[in-house]
């Protein structure tokens, strides 16, 4: 009924085989269109049209896999209100490639297929940039804008977030902007986590840490405003010198844990030290810890992420690793792992998978210094070694003693004559990193000495009693009484020097048991 | 696209030079080994793992694997893989568990391998259906570049998004008929992509 009223006769009639061509799409745009205006108005073909493009439950299963994974690639088509107010014309894919080109990317911990990767994933990560319009004041040239701030270049990225150089027009300075991935933005608790742990971190102030300008949770996504750092990474050092001289680690690690006790004393606990998250600034050489927690909030949101894993286990502590409650010893032993790292020219549990990582860190003990450098001296040994410690009780406790004893042994580095050693760091050197086998041989080669002299000794005794018992014809007027054999043994010829001789070997063997102890106890060459 | 014209897949990725390769395989499995682990109740955690080491083993490996075999060879080699990634992970985290529970005594040796059992056959079934998924998706990223914006929306609204043709052709403001030659266009052009795709990358040869 309604049909025929519909039917109007400039319409072409039903061409089934149209329908056909078109789910085939071989119609040209002209049939298309005539075929369009068709089924604007006849139902049979609009059934046919259905029934030949009939949805299974695969189809539709299809569907929904397009929908999840289009939300996590392109977060800006989100359905969101938030979303389309910060969505301004986006950057082109060729602006935001030529920024990587021009920016130099510190190199993270991803292999190069990963970083490429993390590029492309960044490269989308930029397109709810709004727009900049150029004003008559400026002259720089910038990106885009996140509030009113002026975006210049991307200083890095990671797996969980970006990191911008900015401009602040209202203040007139250089900023460094540090943003969530908008996809992790959209977890609610991934956003309120990052806003509470920036609070938390810009409440530490410390000339090595860095600080926390502002926080912006209503914006979409969510950023802070930290102060630009001219410098780079201590991953980038080390990466590019190998290990440092002893002198610059204990100089960085003093700063480094002097700023993680000022955030200890706050009862923040970092959770994440590594040398990507300690800055150099650039001719002063001062160190700053910085991501504060911030990275560990967006890590537990960050499992949705496309992209190999983002973070390296090498760095954990191994109660970290085992999924415990941490406390600020945690710190203490990635501080540890820090430290190896700037000594060696690489971290100290290095395998090629992460879970191993993690069985290595639970179980190893890290290769001492002195398989990797000869210049290192005992007290550093064990002041990694107390960082190092397995179990947290037996771990040195604070940040604050971790920086007092670095500054020490610096004094002492450079003023051997007139600073002593820390006294911890000497005593603690003895026993603390002595293994079961080395105890083992020492053990044993004591009781090969102590049944050596004690062989040695018996051999004498039934020596000394043989000749007394048959003495040398040459000498009978000596046997005439035993009495007198014998005490002239302790004293007089011809027997006495013998069994003195024997004493000294002894007592010889027994020195040099003494000098073969102390070297096994004691690697230092 | 003839596979003549373009190298499959699976020959690129021997290629160790051919960075494009890999991150196209990147791209292509490690979403579908993630709906893969997750359809097998793998947290997602785990799950980043399990994929790196199976991705780590793939890339290792490819040398070793045996060309000139049938169609889905490389996807059942990766199946296999997998299989075995899981089991591990699985024994992995029954002894945990077991340990925390402290049943290790009680518990029999055979125990240890009483984890519940992935053939291969099931998940190469379950890749096969998550790679179409996947592959549908990398097929709306490149049939979207290629056509006009309106057509498009056009398909994304009724198809995927499931609303009603009336509602979206008066949204985009065109007529009820466009809709739907627009939503069957680019259906078609997804079908083609999909099948090419997948001809090209089970082709060993």
């Amino acid at each position: 009924m309604i049909r025929r009223l519909d039917i109007n006769p400039n319409i072409s009639p039903c061409n089934p085989k149209h329908v056909h061509q078109l789910v085939e799409d071989r119609l040209s745009d002209e049939q298309a269109d005539q075929l369009a205006q068709h089924l604007c108005h006849c139902d049979t073909c609009r059934h046919l049209l259905d029934s030949l493009q009939a949805t299974n439950d695969t189809w539709n299963e299809t569907c929904t896999v397009i929908l999840e994974e289009e939300h996590k690639q392109a977060p800006s088509s989100l359905p969101n209100a938030l979303l389309q107010q910060a969505e301004g014309p986006r950057l082109s894919p060729t602006t935001a490639r030529s920024v990587f080109e021009a920016s130099s990317l510190p190199k993270g911990e991803c292999s190069e297929t990963g970083d490429r990767y993390q590029k492309l994933a960044t490269e989308k990560m930029l397109s709810w940039l709004k727009p900049y319009e150029k004003e008559a004041y400026d002259t720089g040239e910038f990106l885009g804008k996140i509030d009113h701030y002026c975006i210049r270049s991307v200083l890095g990225h990671g797996g969980m977030g970006i990191v911008l150089d900015a401009w602040d027009p209202k203040l007139n300075r250089s900023i460094a902007i540090k943003t969530m991935h908008p996809h992790l933005a959209a977890n609610g608790s991934a956003r309120q986590r990052f806003v509470r742990e920036a609070r938390a971190a810009a409440a530490v102030v410390h000339a090595n840490v860095v600080a926390i300008h502002s926080v912006n949770e209503d914006h979409y996504p969510p950023y802070l405003v930290m102060p630009l750092i001219q410098g780079e990474t201590l991953q980038n050092r080390i990466d590019r010198e190998g290990q440092l001289d002893i002198e610059s680690a204990l100089r960085i690690m003093s700063q480094v844990a002097d700023g993680l006790a000022a955030a200890h004393a706050q009862g923040l606990i970092h959770r994440d030290i590594k040398p990507a998250n300690i800055l150099l600034e650039s001719g002063t050489d001062r160190a700053l810890l910085t991501d504060f927690g911030v990275v560990r909030a967006l890590n537990d949101a960050t499992m949705t992420a496309s992209g190999m894993i983002p973070g390296t286990p090498e760095f954990m502590s191994p109660e970290q690793a085992a999924g415990e409650i941490l406390d600020s010893r945690s710190d203490l032993f990635s501080l540890g792992s820090v430290l190896y790292t700037m000594l060696t020219g690489h971290s100290p549990f290095r395998s090629d998978s992460p879970l191993a990582i993690i069985r290595r860190v639970q179980q190893d003990a890290p290769k001492p210094l002195i398989h990797h450098r000869t210049d290192v001296d005992w007290a550093s040994q064990s002041l990694v070694d107390l960082m190092l410690c397995k179990a947290r009780e037996q771990r040195v406790n604070s940040a604050q003693q971790v920086g007092q004893w670095c500054r020490e042994l610096l004094a002492h580095r450079l003023h051997p004559s007139t600073v002593p050693l820390p006294a911890a760091l000497q005593t603690q050197t003895r026993r603390k990193p002595m293994g079961w086998s080395q105890l083992l041989i020492v053990l044993s080669v004591f009781l090969i000495g102590l049944s050596l002299s004690a062989g040695a000794l018996w051999w004498a005794e039934v020596d000394s009693s043989k000749r007394l018992a048959n003495p040398p014809s040459a000498h009978p007027s000596q046997s005439a009484s035993n009495e007198s054999a014998l005490s002239s043994i302790t004293t007089e010829s011809p027997w006495p020097p013998s069994a003195r001789e024997i004493e000294t070997e002894i007592r010889s063997i027994e020195r040099e048991l003494q000098i073969l102890e102390q070297q096994l106890l004691k690697p230092n060459p | 696209m003839s596979p003549d014209t373009r190298p499959s897949l699976l020959l690129r990725i021997c290629n160790a030079a051919d960075q494009l390769a890999w991150e196209e395989f990147l791209a292509t499995y490690e979403p579908t080994l993630r709906r893969v682990l997750r359809s097998k109740g793998v947290q997602s955690a785990d799950a980043d793992e399990l994929i790196q080491e199976v991705l780590l083993t793939v890339l290792k490996s490819i040398p070793t694997f045996q060309r000139n075999q049938r169609v889905g060879a490389f996807r059942r080699w990766i199946a296999t893989i997998l299989q075995t990634k899981l089991l591990d992970f699985r024994r992995r985290q029954k002894s945990r568990e077991d340990r925390h529970l402290k049943l290790a005594q009680r518990s029999h040796p055979d125990d240890l391998f009483q984890v519940d059992l992935t053939t291969v056959e099931e998940l190469d079934k379950d890749l096969d259906l998550q790679l179409e998924h996947q592959i549908f998706f990398q097929a709306t990223q490149a049939v979207r570049l290629m056509i006009h914006e309106t057509t498009w929306l056009a398909f994304w609204k009724t198809e995927i998004e499931q609303k009603d043709v009336m509602i979206v052709a008066a949204e985009l403001q065109i007529s009820v008929g466009q809709v739907y030659v627009s939503r069957s266009r680019v259906l078609a052009k997804l079908r083609k992509f999909v099948a090419e795709r997948r001809a090209n990358d089970e082709e060993v040869t």
